[in-house]
């Protein structure tokens, strides 16, 4: 479905100067720093995927995201997303994929949602059957109907975000592409739409792209995710993988009658200890639990015990937070 | 086709939720056509014409020419290079249509729109209030509204041109008071054509701007029968194309940037 081979995109900044001066030497001169927002990235996605887009801001994940739309010309490198370089054939493009970029609508401010619909049954050919069944399938997964008839600009931002989804999807893309599409949602408003991401991929095949810094949308929908820093690709794989790779392994947490004065476990480490409560990092993966467990039942009266998975909130950070560091 | 027949159509509707904005416009242009009637009134008194226009003329010129007004857009109208800046542009690109027809659709929607419901209403106030010369026979009003539909259509190709500057310019404001004053005072929105002197008469016949008010309004006032508007016509042709042609190569160029540079 997408082929990316050594994308690279060099923006031209430039360079602009202060003050009155300044602004006069910008009219003339043409001074200008080449930034790489992209650079040389690699990756296949097969149809059906739901794949994560990670990193931090300013890490190249929009400007992908415009290359595969056809928005963004690429500087070098091999792009084919559904047999067409995207760029070269933007319209007929166009009319295959479907786009929501949680930030800004693209539904008529004034208008009634429907109208907006309306419009883009219009725009993309929609025949008749096709918009009224997916009208009725979206107003059920989506609530559609009860704002429906309300101008866009009354509508609350959950609602308009589900508007806009049910836009996107108008003309039964093969291929969606969403940036931030729970970006200021409250809880309910991302659950409602972190299903319907699901179902529309699930029983539709739709492959759907989604960049997010809600790691929640990650954890509920994505297998896949790949992880881009600085316009390199930093990961691709499972999510699993990611936890498995960058989290600092699984921790116990162990209730002692009394806490022992020295530990001496192989496998295991004392991160901190509170009370009779002690938190220990099972360093590794290929560590098993269960004679750890068994050697601190022997060795110790235990009350109770339970086991924590790195959570991926914390592994992300560890992530970015290294790229600051390494900045 | 039928997607800019639908666009045109939203465009319209569109326009139709700004009720008491459209009464308080109503009002305005009904106010000012009322301005312009006492002070012509006054300054024709003792002369029978200026210009080739008579008093009556001359008040059905002002009326005519503020129920106009906002179906040319003589004040210009920012839309465009509002979605510009806010970077709708990448949105639109997106999308199977062609640019520059899914902007000169909305804005027909729009000037339909103004006609209907400012115009009209506008026209009618001065009606009643002043009372207006008809146009004298029904081929002059057919040719009228011909008229009009061309106006429209120089008015879009002249600001795609000037709105579209808001893409290099990060604001378009500047650019577009200067542009406004000129199209106002060289359509015959302000004060007739008829009553410049001679050479300033041909500059402006020589400009696409007369095309928003002056022509449709002295067809409409049968100062122009078929014979005369011809030339015209032919020469306002010609800009259209030109102006057609320079939007499309700002929008080549406002693509590529977009597409290379990221806007």
């Amino acid at each position: 479905m997408i082929e990316v081979r050594e994308l690279r995109k060099e923006f031209r900044i430039y360079r602009h100067h202060r003050g009155g001066l300044g602004a006069l030497r910008n009219l003339v001169t043409r001074e200008y720093r080449s930034v790489l927002a992209v650079d040389g990235i690699t990756f296949d996605i097969k149809a059906g995927e739901l794949v994560g887009y990670l990193g931090p801001n300013g890490a190249g994940k929009s400007t992908t995201l415009k290359m595969l739309t056809g928005i963004l010309v690429p500087t070098s490198g091999h792009l084919v997303v559904n047999g067409r370089v995207p760029h070269e054939q933007r319209k007929q493009h166009a009319r295959e994929i479907g786009a929501v970029f949680g930030q800004r609508t693209t539904l008529w401010w004034d208008l009634p949602v429907v109208e907006s619909l309306d419009l883009l049954r219009a725009i993309y050919r929609v025949p008749a059957d096709r918009y009224r069944a997916n009208l009725a399938l979206f107003g059920d997964l989506l609530g559609l109907g009860e704002f429906l008839d309300t101008p866009v600009r009354s509508l609350s931002l959950g609602q308009r975000m589900r508007a806009d989804l049910a836009a996107a999807l108008l003309h039964d893309p093969a291929l969606l592409f969403l940036d931030e599409p729970t970006i200021g949602l409250d809880v309910v408003a991302k659950e409602r739409i972190r299903g319907f991401i699901k179902t529309v991929n699930r029983e539709r095949g739709t492959t759907v792209i989604l960049t997010t810094h809600d790691l929640g949308d990650v954890e509920k929908l994505c297998e896949r995710v790949i992880m881009i820093d600085r316009g390199k690709i930093m990961f691709d794989g499972a999510l699993e993988t990611l936890r498995r790779r960058f989290g600092q392994g699984r921790v116990l947490v162990v209730d002692f009658e009394q806490l022992p004065d020295g530990f001496d476990f192989p496998g295991a480490e004392l991160m901190r200890a509170e009370g009779n409560r002690a938190w220990l990092r099972v360093a590794g993966e290929g560590t098993a639990l269960a004679p750890l467990v068994a050697d601190l039942f022997r060795q110790h009266r235990v009350l109770d015990l339970s086991v924590q998975e790195p959570e991926i909130e914390a592994v992300v950070r560890r992530i970015y937070e290294g790229h600051l560091l390494e900045a | 086709m039928g997607v800019y027949w639908h666009l045109a159509v939203k465009s319209f509707q569109k326009h139709l939720a700004y009720r008491a904005a459209n009464l308080a416009g109503i009002a305005t242009n009904a106010f000012f056509g009322a301005v312009y009637v006492i002070v012509y009134t006054a300054l024709f008194s003792g002369r029978s014409e200026v210009g080739g226009l008579t008093l009556e003329d001359t008040i059905t010129y002002a009326i005519l020419a503020q129920s106009l007004l906002m179906v040319m857009s003589a004040f210009g109208n920012r839309e465009l290079s509002e979605a510009i800046v806010k970077g709708a542009i990448a949105v639109d690109l997106a999308r199977p249509v062609d640019f520059y027809l899914y902007w000169a659709s909305i804005d027909l929607g729009r000037a339909a729109y103004y006609l209907v419901f400012r115009g009209l209403p506008t026209f009618a106030i001065g009606a009643l209030l002043f009372g207006v010369e008809l146009p004298p026979s029904v081929g002059a009003f057919a040719l009228f509204l011909g008229a009009l539909a061309l106006g429209v259509v120089v008015s879009f190709a002249f600001r795609f041109i000037t709105n579209s500057l808001a893409f290099w310019t990060t604001d378009a404001r500047g650019l577009l008071y200067l542009t406004n004053t000129v199209i106002m005072f060289f359509s015959g929105f302000i004060v007739p054509l008829n009553f410049f002197p001679p050479q300033l008469q041909s500059i402006a016949n020589a400009l696409p701007f007369r095309a928003l008010a002056q022509l449709p309004i002295n067809v409409y006032l049968g100062k122009a029968a078929l014979p005369e508007v011809l030339p015209a016509v032919a020469n306002l042709l010609v800009w259209l194309v030109a102006l057609v042609v320079i939007g499309r190569v700002v929008l080549t160029r406002m693509v590529r940037r977009v597409t290379l540079a990221g806007g």
